[in-house]
């Protein structure tokens, strides 16, 4: 008998028992069938709430009466319906297999017994039927309920079948009169019987006869009209008895809905009297608990009873949750005979499962076709069935079960209630009921089984053990430890391949090896509709269907394949689409997730199933292989359980294999699996895949990774590297993203070995260098202040092999320097070198491999910190051996500079191997959205920050000074003088490159001039100067001549000088800053006069700074002679605010033959001048070099002199330059104020203390400077700016004076003071002169005589009145025009004299028209006033005071 | 001689996944020696952490959770949240060490139950606080997000590491405190 058959017809459904003397039951029993199971009913019970059973599965089963006579016709039946006929048949052979029990619960005794009555006619009813049925239901009913319990609890049901044909067929049942449908009625009928009225029909004498009177009473009685089509001929009436009734289907419908409506009441009541029965019972045992002599068993049959008649009525949940509680109970049960607490129960256990290992091997007559069946998935070989083939109950009962043959039960009982809940294919398949299309399975409760199984089998396989090792040895064959281990992992193996194909979900066949070619189940497929998620749910892409179908079929042959597609991630295409739906169907991923962990399950037992005999697939292969040295290694302070371990791991018998003893002792389904090495890498292949595939629907990608991870290491065993390195290739990126660095590295290490294998050589190299940096930055981070290494590995070797592989292959490949050596520093001072120009800079790195390895070469740039596009190149002469630990290099750089210089790159270089680190900071751009910076937040920056080297020339190198040449004219290029002096050096040529760095300076290099060293070679190229030997201590000078494009106060240019000695090609780097602009300003101011004109020129101070201007001079030219007029002594200091003014008088030289040109004509002003800021600096600069020199600070100076200059520049704004010119002396700052600690930092430690003491010193003996104006330094500060003056000329020069005639005026020494009111006359006379026109100094074309001019005086009406002439006309040839007027002053106080206007008038002949036309005014002079008197004229003389007439061009 | 459970490994993961700290815990006792290899106990860490990532969303309440993956009849898995996204997992060898008493060999064999390992995660949890009370341990720094480019970021404070070894090495199951 099939265990799993009996259990699923006697516990999940309902049993009615029909006696059928009449033979008709199958007549009706496919429409029953049909209509069955019976939906939603209603059970209230007081204890519960209102339970709704959604459907109810009812069995028919004949009683005996009807089993033994009326088989005939039943066989006879033709069936093509085959559902009533099985039912028929199983429930028949039930009825033959149950056993009576005494305790209840055990048993399927029907709910309902049905009379199933063929009465044909009312006589016949009278006669026999009513009789029969009366005795029926006295046999039946009386008998059993009798003994008072309500365990079998029941009710019964006269179904009154009315064959077609008959009198009864005719009698009608419903009310003839009503033709509308909704208000059909059955006829009425009373139960009144009226005397001498006999009811009409058989129904209603039926229901009067059976059916209780009063309020309460239960219509027991159903009627069933057959159909003539449906009938088979022989059944038929012949002749027929009466004209069958016909009924409409309305009617039809609604006696069915009537019997099963009264099936659900008469099936319900029984159901509830048996419920409060059993809850009676348990409570009664509750009650008992703490007795003693409670047995745990015997509550356990009480409650299960309880739990199938639920089970069996449909309300599986609480069904299930009572096997909940059972399964919690038992637990307590055990644990609490286990830790001996358990004195007073009676509750007793078997020691140990006698038959289970026959169960597992297979020996036992189990049938498994229960479980073969569902091989098609190629999973699952071996029936797991057979497992729990077993009468459990008949040992509860007992009281004889063992531990876990009672959890497997239970397990097994559960699972069948959860499945059956999930509304699975096998669950509705032991209902017998067709898969109902509208309801899918319930995903998340079939991953409740997979979450349940997964506990339960490492739990149960513990107590199987357990079991196993305490079975006494005599019994059977003897079982070693080996067997106990095989026999366990056999069980693990086989239940879990059990739960698996129970739980196989139709959705899930999409993962599934062939699925793809084959259409899924009816209507189960997912439709690509379900999966289209609101609102962006999907957290992939979605693809269409065509595609997905496309892609998956190669996809699902090999993994790899799909991910070598560029799609991230190692997840494939159809794994991803399986994903995407995954997240669609609720409980999914769950189902996915559980289930793959009980693939991984089976493949665990697998693997250690094959390590009995040695062999191991995947990462355990991999483990063993390697030497384990580094755990016996580690520090003993640790403690000495390590030590114990690591002696625990000599012992270590597993890797022994053991090949004879166990191979036995595996069910047949394991067998072929461990047939051979190849067959268990194929099934540990195939489970692997398996449970990808599954992890892979679940999205769980680091399962997913790890098994691939397997996958390919289990190539790699096999031998098929190519494969393995693909698969670990995609795989290497997911692992690198997670920070799980021991596993990658181990990973890696696979990899490298396979690359190495492939003889791919850059890849393989790259792999190496990738794992050398891990280790390396591992080590980097632990040996900085932890001693202790966790995870390390031996990398002794690889970094040789890596560029031995890189020499052997030629292979060029630049590698992060920081990620293979940590620590890099540069001292922070350089060391010239003793005997030629440059230093040596020291390079420190920590090396944290285990391999010396010689570097070929080290080189370093470092960059100008104010100037990026300066570069140094720093180089170490000789190869290097790197060996472990910290390791000095010294750098050697053949260049002299000053200045700060930040590290810029580092280069080591080991055959095609390049170490490079970049120093500078990558300007990472940066988006700003209203000024603030978005994107990633500013890195949090633990490196120092950029070390940075002061350079400076050492005392003897080579050196250049550039300097502005002193003197300026300012008419033609301006000059830049460089020395060079060679110091030690022979120079045998130099090179010479200054690149301008400020804008629109140029340099004009072609008109150079040398001084002390010559060209050579032509010169050189464009912007670069060749020039040929030096020899040592020797200076040359070079002149060249620049300009400016525009006014600019500062030029700026750059010095590369590449100059070669006898010990080699040297550089020397220098920048400079110049002030181009001239700090002072003239101004000219002239006046006219016939025979001489007054030139005075003011000069300024551009800048707030004084200038001390030594000297002036008017140069006279071929033109012009000058003579000082009003020249300030020399030596004078201007400021701003204190202009100095000159003034000369110019005369004309006798015109010379010969054409004079205008710049021989033009006058020339020198003037001698220092800017004091020049003079302060100077006298500090000098005075501290003249120190340094006689001190010990000597070497130093090409360090300490610039930067002292560059300090006091600093220091010298224009009111600090203001004071000192004025007290001629300069405050200087403090030692510490200067700032010299900076620099003293940055030079060797051993010269420090001497440097410091040593500039200390100088600051306390120059707290002030005194900058003395005159003297020696003076001159050489002093500079020299000739300016030319253009002496303008105009055409004509008009010459106004006035002469008082009569004496009424006051006549005071040196001023005449007229009187108010008081006419005057005076004389007004005109001259001219040409002296002073272009033409007369240039002896270019000549003012046309003729032109006529017109004489005008004005005055001011309200100061003067003027009398006489004032209008006369004149020309040119006329030499002197007198005017007479009278002069009345009219207004005290100074006034200014008349105004005389001279105009030209155009000439009449027209000649040169325009030209000629000028207007001339008169200007005219203030008088001071000096005395109050009325008023006062001075008349200027005419010679002393002219009136100035100047020509406006 | 029966045996009883003990901790094979303990692991602290960091919230973006990255292993802070992995203790590993030999079996001990005569004749079941047993080392634990680091790789594996990585790989299985590595491996849990999907679990906890599947059952993030659907966990509401509390930190426990519980039974990850039993990995066969010896080795599971259990895993404890804590607030700022650190999981704690320690994995329990079912046959770790000699029982100590009969009766606790055969207990072991029914399993444990939810609350015996929640004094060692609660344990755990605490020496995980006390090491971010250290002004010395700043979180960011084992943090890969924050700190691309370095090493490892493990913990290397030796009084967390000396706590969890005790841990692991002090519990039993059916304490209430370690």
């Amino acid at each position: 008998m099939n265990a799993r058959a009996m259990e699923a017809s006697s516990s999940s459904k309902v049993t009615v028992e029909y006696h059928d003397p009449s033979g008709v039951f199958p007549l009706i029993s496919r429409e029953i069938a049909g209509r069955l199971p019976l939906r939603n009913l209603n059970w209230q019970s007081p204890s519960r709430p209102l339970r709704q059973i959604r459907q109810l599965h009812v069995d028919f089963v004949p009683d005996k009466f009807t089993e033994t006579a009326l088989r005939p016709p039943i066989q006879r039946f033709d069936s093509n319906g085959p559902t009533s006929v099985e039912i028929v048949r199983s429930g028949r052979r039930d009825a033959v297999k149950e056993r009576r029990h005494q305790i209840p619960g055990l048993k399927t005794s029907p709910y309902l017994k049905l009379y199933v009555l063929r009465c044909d006619d009312k006589d016949t009813y009278k006669d026999t039927e009513r009789k029969r049925i009366r005795e029926w239901l006295r046999d039946s009913t009386q008998a059993e309920s009798s003994t008072g319990d309500n365990h079998d609890a029941f009710e019964w049901l006269i179904l009154h079948v009315v064959v077609p044909g008959t009198t009864a067929a005719s009698e009608p049942r419903w009310r003839e009169s009503v033709k509308e449908p909704d208000e059909l009625k059955e006829r009425k009928t009373s139960n009144v019987k009226f005397p001498g009225k006999p009811p009409r029909t058989v129904f209603d004498r039926l229901r009067a006869d059976f059916n209780d009177s009063g309020k309460a009473g239960v219509d027991r009685v159903a009627q069933i009209r057959l159909l003539k089509q449906n009938m088979p001929p022989d059944l038929l009436p012949t002749p027929t008895v009466a004209e069958t009734l016909e009924e409409t289907t309305q009617e039809r419908e609604l006696s069915w809905k009537d019997l099963l409506d009264k099936l659900k009441v008469l099936i319900l009541g029984p159901f509830d009297a048996r419920v409060r029965q059993y809850e009676v019972d348990i409570a009664e045992q509750e009650s008992r608990r703490s007795l003693p002599g409670w047995n745990f068993c015997t509550f356990f049959i009480h409650k299960e009873g309880l739990a199938k008649a639920l089970e069996s009525i449909g309300l599986v949940e609480d069904a299930l949750a009572l096997y909940d509680e059972l399964s919690l109970g038992l637990e307590t049960a055990v644990r609490e005979i286990a830790s001996g607490q358990a004195d007073g129960t009676a509750t007793s256990f078997a020691a140990y499962t006698n038959d289970i290992v026959d169960r597992i091997l297979g020996f036992s007559k189990a049938t498994m076709n229960g479980a073969m069946k569902r091989d098609s998935n190629g999973l699952q070989h071996s029936s797991g069935a057979g497992l729990f083939s077993k009468d459990y109950r008949e040992e509860i009962v007992r009281s004889n079960i063992s531990v876990f043959d009672f959890f497997c039960y239970l397990f097994i009982r559960q699972k069948a209630l959860i499945l059956r809940l999930a509304n699975t294919a096998a669950a509705n398949a032991e209902l017998g009921a067709a898969r109902s299309s509208d309801s899918s399975e319930d995903l998340v409760l079939i991953s409740e089984v997979c979450w349940r199984a997964s506990s339960f089998i490492p739990n149960s396989a513990r107590s199987l053990r357990q079991e196993l090792q305490s079975m006494p040895k005599s019994t059977e064959k003897a079982l070693n430890s080996h067997d106990v281990d095989a026999i366990t992992y056999s069980w693990i193996y086989l239940v879990a391949g059990y739960i698996l194909s129970e739980t196989i979900a139709p959705v899930l066949d999409l993962v599934q090896l062939d699925s793809n070619s084959k259409p899924l189940v009816n209507g189960t497929s997912p439709q690509r509709s379900d999966f289209s998620f609101a609102m962006g749910a999907s957290p992939y892409p979605e693809r269409s269907s065509s595609l997905a179908v496309r892609q998956s079929a190669p996809d699902l042959h090999r993994p790899s394949v799909a991910m070598s597609e560029e799609s991230a991630g190692t997840i494939t295409g159809s794994e991803i689409d399986l994903g995407t739906k995954a997240a669609g169907i609720p409980g999914l991923p769950e189902l996915a997730t559980y289930r793959a962990e009980l693939v991984v399950m089976q493949r665990k037992m697998l693997e250690d199933l094959a390590q009995h005999r040695g062999w191991l697939a995947g990462w355990a292969a991999v483990e063993h292989s390697k030497p384990r040295l580094e755990d016996v290694e580690l520090d003993a302070s640790n403690n000495d359980e390590r030590a114990e371990s690591a002696g625990g791991i000599q012992a270590t018998p597993e890797t022994e294999p053991i090949k004879s003893a166990s191979i036995a002792l595996v069910p047949p389904s394991l067998a072929t699996a461990l047939e051979s090495e190849q067959a268990f890498q194929s099934a540990f292949e195939r489970l692997s895949d398996q449970a990808m595939r599954y992890y892979a629907v679940a999205t769980q990608s680091k399962s997913v990774d790890l098994i691939i991870g397997d996958l390919a290491l289990l190539k790699r065993q096999q031998g098929d590297t190519v494969t393995a390195e693909d698969y670990i290739r995609h795989l290497l990126p997911s692992f690198e993203a997670d920070t799980w660095s021991s596993t990658e590295a181990e990973l890696l290490l696979v990899y490298i070995s396979c690359l190495e294998e492939l003889q791919r050589h850059l890849e393989h190299l790259e792999a190496v260098l990738k794992l050398l940096s891990k280790v390396a930055k591992k080590r980097m981070v632990h040996t900085s202040f932890v001693t202790q290494i966790y995870d390390d590995f031996d990398v002794s070797g690889v970094l040789q092999k890596a560029i031995d592989i890189s020499a052997a292959h030629s292979i060029q490949l630049d590698c992060r320097l920081e990620d293979f050596f940590g620590d890099v520093q540069f001292d922070e001072h350089i060391v010239h070198h003793d005997d030629m120009d440059g230093f040596t800079l020291r390079l420190r790195l920590r090396h944290v491999l285990d391999d010396a390895v010689e570097v070929e070469e080290v080189a370093a740039s470092l960059v100008a910190a104010q100037d990026p596009a300066q570069v140094i190149m720093l180089r170490c002469a000789r190869s290097v051996v790197v060996r472990p630990g910290l390791v000095d290099v010294n750098l050697d750089c053949s260049t002299s500079a000053l200045g700060p210089f930040l590290l810029g790159s580092l280069k080591l270089k080991a055959r095609g191997l390049t170490f490079v680190k970049d120093f500078q900071p990558s300007k990472a751009p940066t988006v700003l959205v209203n000024g603030n910076g978005i994107g990633s937040p500013a890195p949090v920056r633990n490196e120092p920050l950029q070390s940075s080297v002061f350079l400076y020339p050492s005392e003897s190198s080579f050196n250049l000074q550039a300097e502005l040449v002193r003197d300026i004219r300012l008419d033609k290029p301006r000059h830049l003088l460089l020395t060079l002096s060679s110091g030690r050096n022979e120079v045998e040529g130099v090179d010479l490159r200054i690149k301008p760095t400020s804008a629109g300076l140029r340099l004009h290099l072609a008109d150079a001039d040398l001084e002390g060293i010559v060209l050579s070679g032509g010169g050189g190229k464009p912007g670069q100067l060749a020039m040929s030997s030096l020899s040592a201590g020797q200076s040359a000078l070079i002149t060249i001549p620049y300009t400016v494009d525009q006014a600019t106060p500062d030029i700026s240019m750059r010095f590369e000088v590449h100059y070669r000695t006898p010990k080699g090609p040297f550089t020397y780097l220098t920048s400079t800053v110049l002030r181009h602009e001239l700090p002072l300003d003239v101004e000219v101011n002239e006046r006219f006069r016939m025979k001489y004109l007054t030139s005075s020129f003011t000069l300024r101070t551009l800048r707030p700074a004084p200038l001390l201007v030594l000297d002036t001079h008017l140069r006279e030219s071929m033109a012009y002679t000058v003579e000082a007029s009003s020249v300030p002594s020399a030596s004078s200091t201007i400021t701003e605010t204190m202009p100095a003014r000159l003034r000369y008088k110019i005369f004309r030289k006798a015109p010379s033959s010969g054409k004079m040109i205008k710049r021989n004509a033009s006058l020339a002003l020198d003037v001698k001048y220092v800017s004091f800021v020049d003079l302060i600096a100077t006298t500090v600069r000098e005075s501290f070099a003249e120190f340094l020199n006689a001190s010990g600070c000597r070497p130093l100076r090409h360090l300490l002199c610039p930067i002292m200059d560059q300090k006091v520049w600093g220091l010298l704004h224009a009111p600090h330059v203001e004071l000192s010119a004025v007290s001629q002396q300069l405050r200087m700052p403090s030692f510490q104020e200067f700032g010299w600690n900076n620099i003293i930092d940055t030079l060797p430690p051993g010269a420090k203390p001497d440097v410091e003491a040593c500039l200390q010193k100088w600051h306390s003996e120059h707290i002030t400077i005194a900058t003395a104006t005159e003297g020696a330094l003076t001159e050489k500060v002093a500079r020299c700016v000739t300016i030319a003056v253009d002496v303008p000329t105009v055409d004509i020069v008009f010459n106004a004076s006035m002469i008082v005639q009569d004496k009424g005026y006051i006549d005071v020494p040196g001023q005449k003071i007229l009187i108010l009111g008081t006419p005057v006359t005076a004389e007004i006379s005109v001259r001219h002169t040409f002296d002073w026109s272009a033409s007369s100094v240039f002896g270019s074309k000549q003012l046309d005589s003729k032109t006529s001019f017109v004489i005008e005086i004005q005055a001011d009406r309200e100061a003067w009145l003027v009398g006489g002439r004032r209008r006369a006309r004149v020309t040119l040839d006329m030499d002197n025009t007198v005017l007479g007027i009278v002069l009345v002053p009219l207004r005290l106080g100074t006034l200014a004299l008349p105004h005389v206007t001279v105009q030209a008038q155009a000439p009449t002949t027209n000649e040169g028209g325009s030209q000629e036309a000028k207007a001339m005014t008169l200007r005219d002079q203030v008088l001071r006033d000096r005395a109050q008197l009325p008023s006062r004229l001075l008349s200027p003389d005419e010679d002393t005071r002219p009136y100035q007439l100047a020509t406006s061009h | 001689m029966s045996r009883s459970p003990s901790v094979a490994c303990i692991g602290v993961i960091g919230r973006n996944n990255n292993p802070l700290h992995i203790a590993l815990f030999p079996a001990t006792g005569q004749g079941h020696e047993q080392h634990r290899d680091k790789l594996e106990y990585s790989f299985m860490l590595n491996s849990c952490l999907d679990i906890f990532e599947a059952r993030m969303p659907s966990k509401t309440v509390g930190h426990d959770f519980g039974l990850l993956h039993a990995l066969d009849e010896r080795i599971a898995m259990y895993g404890w949240l804590t607030n700022t996204g650190v999981k704690l997992v320690i994995v329990v060898d079912m046959e770790g060490r000699t029982a100590p008493t009969p009766e606790a060999g055969k207990t072991a064999i029914l399993g444990l139950r939810n609350s015996d390992l929640a004094p060692a995660f609660q344990a755990l949890q605490t020496a995980y606080i006390r090491l971010l009370r250290n002004p010395f341990y700043v979180p960011d720094e084992h943090d890969p997000k924050l700190h691309k480019g370095r090493g490892s970021l493990q913990i290397t404070s030796p009084r967390f590491i000396n706590e969890v070894d005790r841990i692991g090495k002090a519990w039993l199951p059916g304490m209430t405190a370690i």
